[in-house]
């Protein structure tokens, strides 16, 4: 291998190694850097969800105590208060309140516990919600999540209770606000995440539970893992669940999922919520970087072999004259040709003569 | 006076004669609002969306069937009617006589009747709109002005029969439209289009009326509104009468509007199929009557509007109802389900109850029956009505395996006879052998409906009356009790101005015709 070839391939090298380094440091931290503000989102959507609960709470609280304050509420606990009194005048109650107070769930309760009126559920009116009546402290007591049942199948539920007491005898009035896809879609998101929520109704994991703010979601089998995680894992425990779902072979649909447990009051498992994340972006950015590094890394290459290319000849150009120039004094010849010619070239013509 | 001279000073006696002047002249305003009044247009809004005026198509003892004969006796008549003392009327039929047997009737018509076309009425017209709504064995004939009607069977109840349901006479043009001998006519008709109009008919004051040209010129009828929106349409006096929902009723009374309550002529209730399910064991059913809690339902969800029904045929029409008791035991139905095999009426395989009867209240019925049900451990789904199939489109399946209906039945008859026959027929229930089908004796009809109700396939809830609101200005408002309105005999309190418009303007039909009878008035 001649020295030419030696000095080409030592810069050769050393651009290749130099782009490289560049490119994987490039990609190495912003990657970083976009994991570290994934992970901000995702804590930053959890938070949100978590104001937006206790906001939604302290709505249905107000709304609550509302209906609770009306002067009709009060007529009605104080004749209910009487002996002998006619509960059927409520009946339809419930249904006003709960449109009036912008409410999806409104129950009076009777002081032993009998619906008086419901409307969510009117045809249960004259039976027992014992529940109710178990705990004395409701009006310091928040929203809480609730399993609501309704007459075609049971419903989560942001649900509060206030008591009004009149003498003896104590009116409930239960309100809540359903916990779906609409309270999902009014959750401000930001770009490339999602929120879904799983309604923990069945014992097993149920596909048709998990919805998004569109409704049923497609693939929601593949949640089964995490939610069965959820639901095994103990309710004191607040460490979060994750979990990376590849939807297809394009790595840039996958998306990451954090779920947050709900409870209700008695700290059991009603619903959870996953905060899902897109890997678009960070694989596209990956994909964008890996391009530019090839592309620099191949500019650099054909750069780096026309400078050693060129950097080789100015170097080695004047040792290679120098050796042909002491091979020929050493053959003899005193004035190397090439010494002659370069003479010949500087001097005026015609030459003066040297005899 | 001479005390009053002596002790009262001038200007205490002049505003005291003031007083007694306007004080005389409220009560002589007062006194003439008393008075009929001609003229006026009646607005009526009805629950349902379309109606037919032709009683060949009624299907008996539906909801939408009432609306139709509560119509059609604006524009027909019956031969005969039932007031309100049990004492039949002639209406078209001037005098009746039966056989000893009541196998053969004679029926004499009242002369001079014209239909709204001023076509006279006649036997041959009656004879041929009766017979093909009369059920099979009774044959009518014409001759001369009587009409014959021959019987296989005894027919005691034939007044009965004719004095209610779908007896009208009427005649059919050749274009199909039917006409009558009833106060009014129809003069428009516009059926509701899909772009939401709700369909409206006018009804206009028949001039040649045989029973006298009714008081108010016409009645506008708009069907197919919401329950709460006739409601506040009274209110805002918008309509002036409409019928309430029962779930309307009472707030309909805390708002001070006037509410007129019939006798309870709407049953619902629970059929069940014949068809090989869950539901066709008879220990089941057994359990399914005693879970229902017809007292809670007719008292705390209609509030004390409706009342728990045992019997198919209501108390004032059998007169035996009360022999039949609203036995609820949940216990004894928790004993009764117990007993059977656990997956029977379960979750995985629920008993399907399909709601037939329109509205909220069937569906919420339904709802009390699932709860009750499930309180004794049976599941019951409720499949909810739909709301407007297209032709054609197959029912789902759900639907289609739905082996428990929840019905609703309107009165149709005033005989017991047919109204159990009619119910009989339309619930697919068995008869019983022993019974004499025939027969309208109460004993043998008691007889009848308790096998009818003995097997369990068919469950009575809860009887309701109908309810109709009225408006401040409505006056001579005198129903049947089985609410049949009789709206030729209302006047309209009208504002002054517009009563006088009315004497001063009679219309072109009134100047050639005077009413003979005394106006609005029935024989």
């Amino acid at each position: 291998m001649s020295f030419r070839t030696k000095l080409f391939l030592v810069f050769l090298v050393t651009v290749l190694a130099s782009v490289s380094l560049v490119a994987y440091g490039v990609t190495h931290y912003t990657q970083a850097a976009f994991e570290e503000m994934d992970a901000q989102r995702t804590q930053a959507l959890v938070t949100q969800f978590k104001r937006e609960y206790a906001q939604r709470g302290e709505e249905v609280q107000q709304e609550v105590k509302n209906i609770a304050n009306a002067d009709v509420t009060l007529r009605m606990a104080l004749d209910l208060a009487r002996p002998n009194a006619d509960q059927s005048t409520y009946v339809r109650d419930a249904n006003g309140a709960a449109q009036d107070h912008n409410l999806d769930f409104v129950q009076f309760v009777n002081s032993d516990g009998t619906l008086i009126s419901s409307a969510q559920y009117p045809a249960r009116v004259g039976y027992k919600d014992e529940w109710v009546t178990t705990r004395k402290d409701w009006n310091e007591t928040p929203a809480f999540l609730r399993k609501e049942e309704l007459p075609d199948g049971v419903e989560l539920s942001l649900t509060v209770v206030r008591a009004l007491p009149v003498g003896e005898k104590t009116l409930y009035i239960v309100g809540g606000r359903r916990v779906d896809q609409h309270f999902l879609a009014s959750l401000a998101l930001p770009e490339g995440m999602r929120a879904l929520l799983y309604r923990n109704l069945e014992p097993n994991f149920v596909p048709a539970a998990l919805t998004d703010k569109d409704g049923a979601v497609a693939q929601a089998e593949r949640f089964q893992p995490l939610i069965e995680q959820v639901q095994k894992q103990s309710r004191s425990q607040s460490e979060p669940l994750v979990q990376h779902i590849d939807w297809t072979n394009d790595a840039s649909q996958s998306e990451t999922f954090n779920a947050i447990p709900l409870t209700g009051p008695n700290n059991e498992l009603l619903g959870v919520l996953l905060a899902g994340s897109s890997q678009k972006e960070l694989v596209l950015l990956t994909r964008q970087i890996v391009k530019i590094s090839a592309a620099v890394a191949g500019a650099a290459i054909l750069i780096g072999l026309l400078v050693s290319w060129w950097v080789s000849s100015r170097i080695t150009r004047p040792v290679e004259e120098l050796a042909e120039g002491a091979r020929e004094v050493a053959s003899g010849r005193w004035i190397p040709a090439s010494t002659c010619v370069a003479r010949t070239k500087s001097a005026s013509w015609p030459p003066p003569s040297t005899t | 006076m001479r005390f009053i001279a002596s002790r009262w000073p001038a200007a205490t006696k002049r505003a005291l004669l003031f007083a007694l002047i306007v004080c005389g002249m409220l009560a002589s305003r007062a006194a003439a609002a008393k008075h009929p009044r001609y003229g006026g247009t009646l607005r009526v809004e009805l629950r349902e969306a379309a109606i037919s005026l032709d009683p060949r198509a009624w299907k008996a003892g539906t909801l939408e069937s009432a609306a139709n004969e509560k119509i059609a006796s604006l524009v027909f008549d019956r031969l005969v009617t039932l007031d309100n003392y049990g004492h039949f009327q002639p209406q078209l039929a001037s005098e009746w006589s039966h056989d000893a047997s009541a196998r053969h009737w004679q029926i004499r018509l009242r002369d001079g009747v014209k239909f709204s076309d001023d076509t006279p009425l006649t036997v041959a017209e009656v004879a041929a709109a009766l017979q093909p709504l009369l059920p099979t064995g009774i044959q009518l004939s014409a001759s001369g002005n009587t009409l014959s009607v021959q019987s296989a069977s005894p027919l005691p109840d034939l007044l009965e029969l004719l004095a209610s349901g779908r007896y009208f006479v009427y005649r059919a043009l050749a274009d199909g439209t039917l006409v009558g001998t009833g106060p009014f006519f129809v003069a428009e008709a516009s059926p509701a289009t899909a772009d939401g109009k709700n369909a409206r008919y006018l009804l206009k004051a028949s001039e040649n009326c045989w029973a006298g040209r009714p008081f108010v010129n016409a009645v506008e009828l708009t069907l197919g509104f919401p329950a709460l929106r006739r409601l506040l349409d009274l209110q805002l006096g918008k309509a002036d009468l409409i019928e309430i929902a029962p779930e309307l009723v009472r707030r309909a009374a805390q708002e001070n509007l006037r509410v007129w309550a019939s006798t309870p002529v709407i049953t619902f209730g629970l059929r069940i199929d014949a068809s090989p399910s869950a539901a066709s064991n008879a220990r089941l059913r057994e359990a399914l009557f005693y879970s229902l809690d017809r007292t809670t339902m007719a008292n705390v969800l209609l509030q004390r509007q409706a009342e728990p029904a045992a019997a198919l045929l209501p108390q004032w029409l059998s007169g035996y109802a009360f022999l039949f008791n609203v036995d609820t035991s949940l216990e004894r139905a928790k004993e009764l389900r117990a007993a059977l095999p656990a997956n029977l009426a379960a979750a995985a395989e629920p008993l399907r109850l399909r709601v037939d009867a329109p509205g909220e209240l069937p569906k919420l019925l339904a709802e009390r029956v699932a709860v009750n049900a499930r309180q004794a451990g049976m599941t019951v789904q409720v499949i909810n009505r739909p709301a407007q199939r297209e032709a054609g489109a197959a029912t789902p399946p759900a639907e289609s395996a739905a082996s428990l209906h929840l019905f609703a039945w309107h009165v149709t008859s005033l005989s017991p006879r047919a109204e159990l026959d009619a119910l009989s027929r339309a619930l697919g229930a068995t008869e019983s052998a022993g019974a004499d089908a025939a027969s309208a004796e109460p004993e043998q009809l008691y007889a009848r409906e308790r096998k009818i109700l003995e097997d369990r396939r068919v469950l009575p809830l809860v009887a309701l009356p109908e309810y109709a609101g009225i408006g401040a200005n409505v006056r001579n408002w005198l129903p049947a009790r089985w609410s049949e309105w009789h709206l030729a005999e209302v006047w309209l309190d009208l504002p002054e101005s517009v009563a006088q418009q009315n004497l001063n303007l009679p219309t072109a039909a009134t100047q050639q015709q005077q009413p003979t009878a005394p106006a609005g008035a029935k024989p």
